[in-house]
């Protein structure tokens, strides 16, 4: 019997086989284009596996069943993508005692004078987040600097927690460290928080990015670490790298930073285009050596690591997003766009954004329709053309360019860096380096999928780590 | 003046407007192009060829040709999903 094909989208891998995915999520590999064009023509010998993932039927119940099944499964990811924001990002100062040559928030001087947060504007945070929110409420500090006003992190986390159950919060503050003192560690002892630290590299890499004015970042970050550490635990403490063309040359030189402070955690991403990076954003590396480092260091981490249980977690999200249809946790891979539907931000002069780089973009270029609030008001989403307009356009499904891409059911839209890049929030795909890098890295992890041994480690990855 | 050479020609008949508009959209990502047409060929400029370029543009135009071929299979499947998706939406609503 021929069976028939179901919708399905293809894209080539750079190994030249085939990817084909579903509305569901389900992927198959084929080994070339020949292959697939014998399963579009009926005469591929060899369809159970791909029946199984609804990419073919052979009767009429059975398309049915999978048109039912294929409809259902998108209808669950829309309407669990249509949630209220689950994280909650303060900016207590854009003060910083650091000059990173990629900033992507335009920060100031440490000792600038006009903008820190005011602690008159908690209360209203608080209420805010509690209107907007539900718990768990995982509400990050960030900056500039946020330790350079460390007074409204403590009077901050002192309010919410005396009107939220601490079990039903998480604090993170976004530092780099430097500031850590025994005052900051013996608060922190009594509250949900932890600390996610920026770690660029071995020390003349980390340094040549991130410039502090009188002492060696690398050397302040190890001090401020390793207090953590000791007294807070390692499960406080994270780090975040920011990959520069300093950084690009040699994989091996991230693991050993991670080494050095005994984590086993490294989240990578590559530069954005906001603040101080725009001017640095083209020439700095291409997409293809982003791809050829990326890809030598999740294969590093794969042989070389695993007895130490090294994982990479940009990796890792884009793995939920691959097996869990329910994962939603990454507000830069969602369809709907994560822009107010995964994050808020209350920025230092009291303004709020739909997300942190909506917050850059205005700072950098005053676009005024990205302020969506501010806190002593309370919100009104539903008035705000702007915000429906954007959100509207961000269905993926229905972009030109996504909309026949294989890597759709796990992509996600990007309004910011496209009204950044292209100024227009949809922008042209085939411009786009957003989708460039995303392309590249699923590309990446379908192919160590479609290894036998990377891909039993990158189920352990998932398993321990979900 | 001479009437600059298209770098390709496409003869209509084996080749839709969608097909070609689709392959010249992710041709962008290599050269500047411009479609101009003829009775029977869509015609294709292209500013600062490279030696790859068309070999590029031939693999973008049979993948598009393959998603048109799925496409005629599909299309009413998928609208169907996408109508039940619909409903279910406005149903919770």
């Amino acid at each position: 019997m021929t069976s028939k094909i179901m919708p399905f989208n293809f894209e080539r891998l750079s190994n030249n086989k085939v990817f084909i995915s579903n509305h569901s999520g389900f992927f198959h590999i084929f080994e070339d284009v020949s292959e697939l064009d014998r399963f579009i023509e009926g005469t591929h010998q060899d369809t159970q596996d791909l029946k199984s993932k609804m990419f073919c039927f052979d009767t009429e119940d059975e398309q049915q069943t999978y048109t039912q099944l294929l409809s259902s499964s998108l209808s669950y990811k829309y309407q669990s993508s249509l949630c209220a924001p689950f994280l909650f990002i303060v900016v207590p100062t854009l003060r910083c005692d650091h000059n990173c040559n990629y900033c992507q928030v335009s920060r100031v001087n440490e000792d600038a004078q006009g903008y820190d947060l005011d602690r008159s504007k908690i209360i209203s945070i608080v209420n805010r987040i509690i209107e907007i929110g539900y718990p768990p409420y995982k509400i990050e500090f960030q900056g500039g600097e946020p330790l350079l006003n460390f007074n409204f992190i403590q009077d901050f986390v002192g309010q919410f927690t005396s009107v939220v159950d601490e079990a039903s919060v998480e604090f993170i503050i976004a530092t780099s460290a430097s500031l850590i003192d025994d005052k900051i560690i013996n608060w922190a002892k009594n509250y949900p928080v932890s600390l996610s630290v920026s770690l660029d590299g071995t020390k003349s890499i980390h340094d040549r990015n991130r410039k502090h004015p009188r002492n060696s970042s690398h050397d302040l970050f190890q001090h401020g670490v390793s207090l953590i550490k000791k007294q807070l635990g390692d499960d406080k403490f994270s780090t975040v790298t920011t990959l520069t063309r300093a950084g690009i040359a040699d994989p091996q030189d991230i693991i050993d930073a991670h080494i050095d402070v005994g984590s086993k955690d490294i989240f990578l991403r590559p530069l954005s285009p906001y603040g101080f990076a725009t001017k640095r954003y083209d020439d700095n590396y291409t997409v293809q050596e982003f791809e050829t480092y990326y890809e030598k260091l999740l294969r590093l981490l794969i042989k070389e690591y695993d007895d130490l249980g090294i994982v990479e977690h940009n990796a890792l999200i884009h793995l939920q997003r691959i097996y869990n249809n329910k994962f939603n946790g990454y507000v830069d891979l969602k369809s709907p766009a994560g822009y107010v539907l995964g994050a808020l931000v209350f920025d230092y002069t009291g303004n709020i954004f739909g997300s942190d780089e909506a917050r850059m973009l205005h700072k950098s270029y005053g676009i005024k329709e990205l302020r969506i609030g501010e806190v002593e008001t309370p919100l009104n989403f539903s008035n705000n053309n702007s915000l429906i307009n954007t959100l509207a356009s961000s269905f993926i499904s229905e972009n030109p360019g996504c909309d026949e891409c294989a890597y759709q059911p796990y992509c996600g839209s990007d309004p910011m860096h496209h009204l950044s890049t292209q100024l227009d929030p949809v922008g042209d795909k085939s411009l786009s380096r957003f989708c460039s890098y995303q392309k590249s890295t699923f590309d990446i992890i379908f192919r160590l999928i479609d290894e036998k041994e990377t891909s039993a480690i990158l189920n352990r990855w998932l398993n321990e780590h979900t | 003046m001479d009437e600059p050479k298209p770098s390709i020609c496409l003869p209509k008949e084996k080749f839709s407007e969608n097909v070609v508009r689709k392959a010249l959209y992710w041709f962008s990502q290599y050269c500047l192009w411009q479609l101009k047409e003829r009775d029977t060929e869509w015609l294709i400029y292209i500013e600062n060829e490279m030696v790859d370029s068309k070999f590029h543009f031939d693999r973008l135009l049979n993948d598009q040709l393959l998603r048109e071929k799925i496409d005629i299979q599909t299309a009413d499947l998928r609208r169907s999903i996408v109508r039940k998706v619909l409903s279910g939406i406005e149903n919770t609503l």
